[in-house]
């Protein structure tokens, strides 16, 4: 039955994809559908003082011009704190805060509309900077304070530690706002169907969104709809409220269907990102390279608003000191509110930014004790049982040594030297090594649960009903794959849909690596039930041991003779034809105290090779070899495995380099591909993918997560490559290639 | 400000079509708007990203960056066109069989652009694959999976032509 899990299956979404066929929601429409556009601060800080609308609503084509008057709910959202308006009522806290949503018949109508609508402004005091703002002087965005969250945990005795150590490695690391830029930008449509406000968006979470527009605009949950279908990519950004309160509101008072998509510009300046953050480090260790203590002081620029700023900031917590055995630590974490932009969920969810200075922290450590990068990561890595640095104990599938083994092994690994020694005139190149863990799913005291269902169609067939989000790294081919390995039937027998609250059971979001594992899991359960009403039935007519009857491709087969599902569909009672199954997320079992959202207890592991070329007369960096190994737990797709690995990677390769919002007094200066610089066919490497298939015991047929650990490590290990190619340590990001000549000695460029 | 429309002429994946534009709409509001061809994707409405890109008299061409009235009297391709008789592409075909496709938002482009590419050419690299794309974003895949579903979808295209 397990034949098919391992084996590549083409995704099942191939074909209504490479045909155009697929309705992504920025494709719907029907006759009538009207447009919506937004009216947004141009303040980072300010008090509205008056909004006129009557020029903006002469125009010819604009059908209504909502304000925050027109909702009748809370007017509020947040996935943990409901700190965001829907429209602005009194205040605006960063430039692209929505203060009127305009529904028009026509694109032009639309435009001249917003630009008629005018604001008047009381201009406050803003604050850019996060440590500018944790000060009791600054100007406050929230009447709660700027600091958002602080988070603390200790483990051990930082002070004996330290006291024990031979060196002490200090630094400081800083990464700015990153945007997904998902090809698809937040898009969705809306209209009312059977009385009920019916919305299709990119979204991760239409369950938790359902929640969100009934509070918000004081509707009832059963009055919504919310449905998912394969949307143009999401990567975090969509894992909360972006265009759906704004498509439900303006469907339900008018009756109409309208749309929404957003230009590249608006949702770089105005969607979440990953944060930015400044992290100080102080590392100890003995002469033989065994840590002794870490401490650490991150604060994560959460922007305007909350998002997920405590729960990214506090991940950023749990994995400060990467994989390795640390007996004492402390560190400290903030989310801090400024008048920027706004932080929120991408992928690897605060990870990436702790993993790229403490991996520099340990480079600088091996630098100091002359020790080899690799032996310094292998001698301190965790190992099943072990505490981690925060002190929980590591009770599942381990296999963070395992990949550092076999990084060893790969082919880059044995042609660095060759490929380092071919390098040209004014060209030096380098390698470097980056280890990374991140946890699967919610953490601890967040609802973390799936569940799948799963019915026996009237032809025989079966259709599995996915509750979670696909944005494009392939879980509901996960889903099919898994159903055809458990039902012992053909792919072809298995229809799938995607979330929708009126069909599917919620199961959470499309986020924190669960998917395949927490739906996957869930779907083993549900099969169960229904082949067990599928062999009893069976056994009934066939007048056999049920224990004798097998589930074969579409039939039930027994010495007694064979029977069609189609017959069994017949036979079945109604609601026994469909079946659910709930599950739980595992959550550590020690160090519950600390805080909502960690400890994690399921995690992945990775070890990453990148081999650069930096051109020492323009400071510019390529990676021209990269290897990636990672433990996400049994591969049920190799495929889509890579698929995740080579995607998470140049995401990383993107963080190393090129990307990073640059932001004027909170207005981002490069708001399209033309100045954001996200990495193309030509700056990515062929990539060498390597999994490590440790058997998690938790996860169904093994797997854990790999959505989101090959993310962690890319800018740390290219880093760790331009100092072995140049002798420079970058410690901000993206590298800067100005900064990178300015430090290469003068002499040393000369060939 | 009066903007001038115009009654232009066109084939549309082999289909004849007579439409009236304004004078300043681009040609992705003709293919998506007018003639609701919404497999041809927006990404940045700036040329930069290649989702938009159709073929134009079998040139490879940003939708976002060209007038529709220019493509009066001629002949444009979008991903719609590309399947016959139920019959996918060589190319579609390979992007779906070497794992090229993920959320997808940005494979029409990549398709239309490796159309221009691959239609006649004998020979190909992974290299000038890379340097032919370098104008088509992907997010998801880190285009290892897109220049294999290339060099595949090269080796069925020319095992085609030489059976001809």
């Amino acid at each position: 039955m397990k034949a098919i899990i391992g084996k590549p299956l083409n995704r099942v979404d191939g074909e209504i994809k490479v045909t155009g066929r697929h309705l992504y929601p920025s494709d719907m429409w029907e006759d009538g559908t009207l447009l919506l556009g937004l009216k947004r601060s141009v303040h980072p800080h300010a008090i509205i003082k008056r909004v006129d609308t009557q020029e903006a609503s002469k125009v010819d084509g604009v059908v209504r011009i909502f304000t925050y008057k027109d909702i009748s709910g809370t007017n509020r959202y947040g996935v943990v704190h409901k700190d965001q308006q829907v429209l602005a009522e009194e205040k605006v806290r960063y430039i692209g805060d929505a203060i009127c949503l305009v529904a028009a018949t026509n694109r032009e109508a639309l435009k001249e509309a917003i630009d008629k609508i005018k604001v008047e402004y009381e201009v406050l005091p803003a604050v850019f900077d996060p440590v500018e703002a944790m000060k009791e002087n600054a100007p406050k965005i929230h009447k709660s304070g700027n600091i958002l969250q602080h988070t603390t945990v200790s483990y051990g005795d930082v002070e004996k530690g330290f006291k024990e150590s031979d060196i002490i490695i200090e630094g400081s690391y800083s990464v700015p706002f990153i945007d997904h830029t998902p090809m698809e930008t937040e898009a969705g449509f809306a209209k009312m169907q059977d009385g009920k406000i019916t919305v299709w968006a990119g979204t991760q979470t239409p369950f938790r969104d359902r929640k969100e527009i009934s509070k918000a605009l004081g509707i009832p949950e059963e009055k919504i709809r919310v449905i998912a279908p394969f949307f143009g990519g999401g990567f975090g950004r969509k894992d909360g409220i972006t265009v759906q309160i704004y498509l439900a509101l303006a469907a339900y008072i008018l009756k109409r269907p309208v749309k929404i998509y957003y230009s590249r510009e608006e949702s770089i300046q105005t969607s979440y990102h990953r944060h930015a953050a400044v992290m100080y480090y102080k590392t100890g260790a003995k002469r033989d390279g065994m840590l002794t203590a870490v401490q650490a002081r991150l604060i994560f620029d959460t922007g305007a608003y909350a998002s997920f700023g405590g729960e990214v900031m506090s991940l950023g917590v749990e994995h400060f000191a990467g994989p390795y055995r640390v007996p004492n630590s402390r560190v400290d974490g903030y989310a801090v509110y400024t008048n920027n932009i706004i932080g929120g969920a991408m992928r690897g969810f605060g990870v990436p930014q702790v993993t790229f200075a403490f991996e520099s922290q340990m480079d600088k450590i091996a630098k100091a004790l002359n020790m080899d990068r690799w032996e310094i990561r292998y001698k301190n890595a965790l190992e099943h049982g072990d505490k981690t640095a925060i002190g929980h104990t590591l009770i599942y599938s381990t296999g963070v040594k395992r990949t550092l083994k076999k990084v060893r092994e790969s082919n880059l690994w044995k042609g660095k030297d060759k490929l380092i020694a071919e390098s040209t005139p004014f060209k030096r190149r380098g390698w470097g090594i980056a280890c990374s863990y991140q946890g699967g799913g919610l953490g601890v005291g967040i609802p973390d649960f799936a569940e799948a269902k799963v019915e026996l169609l009237p032809s025989g067939r079966y259709r599995v009903y996915g509750g979670i989000s696909d944005m494009g790294q392939g879980n509901t081919t996960g889903y099919v794959q898994i159903a055809s390995a458990a039902l012992n039937a053909p792919v072809e027998m298995i229809e799938y849909t995607t979330p929708d609250t009126d069909r599917t059971l919620d199961s959470g979001p499309s986020a924190a690596s669960r998917t395949t594992y927490i739906y996957g899991k869930a779907l083993l359960g549900a099969i169960e039930l229904l082949k067990d009403e599928i062999l009893q039935v069976a056994a009934e007519k066939l007048s056999c041991p049920k224990n004798s009857c097998k589930l074969i491709d579409d039939r039930v087969e027994s010495d007694k003779g064979t029977i069609h599902l189609s017959e069994i569909y017949k036979l079945l009672p109604e609601k026994k034809r469909v079946s659910t199954f709930y599950v739980d997320m595992p959550i550590s079992k020690d160090r519950r105290d600390i805080g909502s959202g960690l400890p994690h207890i399921v995690y992945a592991y990775a070890t990453h090779l990148a081999v650069v070329e930096v051109d020492i007369l323009t400071g510019k960096v390529r990676v021209i070899g990269y290897c990636s190994v990672s433990d996400v737990g049994k591969v049920i797709n190799p495929p889509v495995f890579e698929g995740q690995v080579e995607g998470a990677v140049a995401q990383g390769i993107g963080a190393a380099l090129t990307e990073g919002i640059k932001l004027k007094d909170g207005l981002a200066l490069n708001n399209n591909f033309t100045t954001y610089i996200v990495p193309t066919a030509v700056d990515v490497p062929q990539i060498e993918v390597i999994a490590v298939e440790s058997a998690e015991p938790t996860g169904p047929f093994g797997l854990k997560g790999t959505g989101e650990i090959n993310v962690d490590a890319p800018p740390a290990a290219v880093v760790s490559a331009i100092e072995n190619a140049v002798g420079v340590r970058v410690s901000s990001l993206p590298v800067s290639p100005e900064e990178i000549i300015k430090s290469i000695e003068v002499e040393d460029a000369i060939p | 400000m009066v903007i001038k429309l115009k009654v232009i002429s066109f084939t549309i994946n082999g289909e004849k079509r007579q439409v009236t534009m304004r004078g300043d709409e681009r040609l992705i509001d003709l293919i998506r708007d007018e003639l609701k061809l919404t497999g041809t994707k927006e990404g940045c409405g700036q040329g930069e990203c290649g989702a938009c890109t159709v073929l134009v008299d079998g040139k490879a061409v940003p939708s976002c960056l060209m007038l529709a009235v220019k493509v009066d009297g001629k002949e444009i391709l979008t991903i719609e066109g590309l399947k016959r008789n139920g019959i996918l592409h060589p190319l579609q075909k390979a992007f779906i069989e070497a794992g090229a496709v993920q959320c997808g938002f940005c494979t029409p482009g990549m398709i239309m652009s490796l159309m221009e590419l691959l239609s006649n050419q004998d020979e190909v690299t992974p290299e000038e694959i890379r340097a032919h794309l370098s104008g088509n974003i992907c997010r998801c895949t880190g285009y290892s999976k897109i220049i294999d579903a290339a060099m595949l979808a090269h080796k069925m295209l020319k095992e085609m032509r030489n059976h001809v």
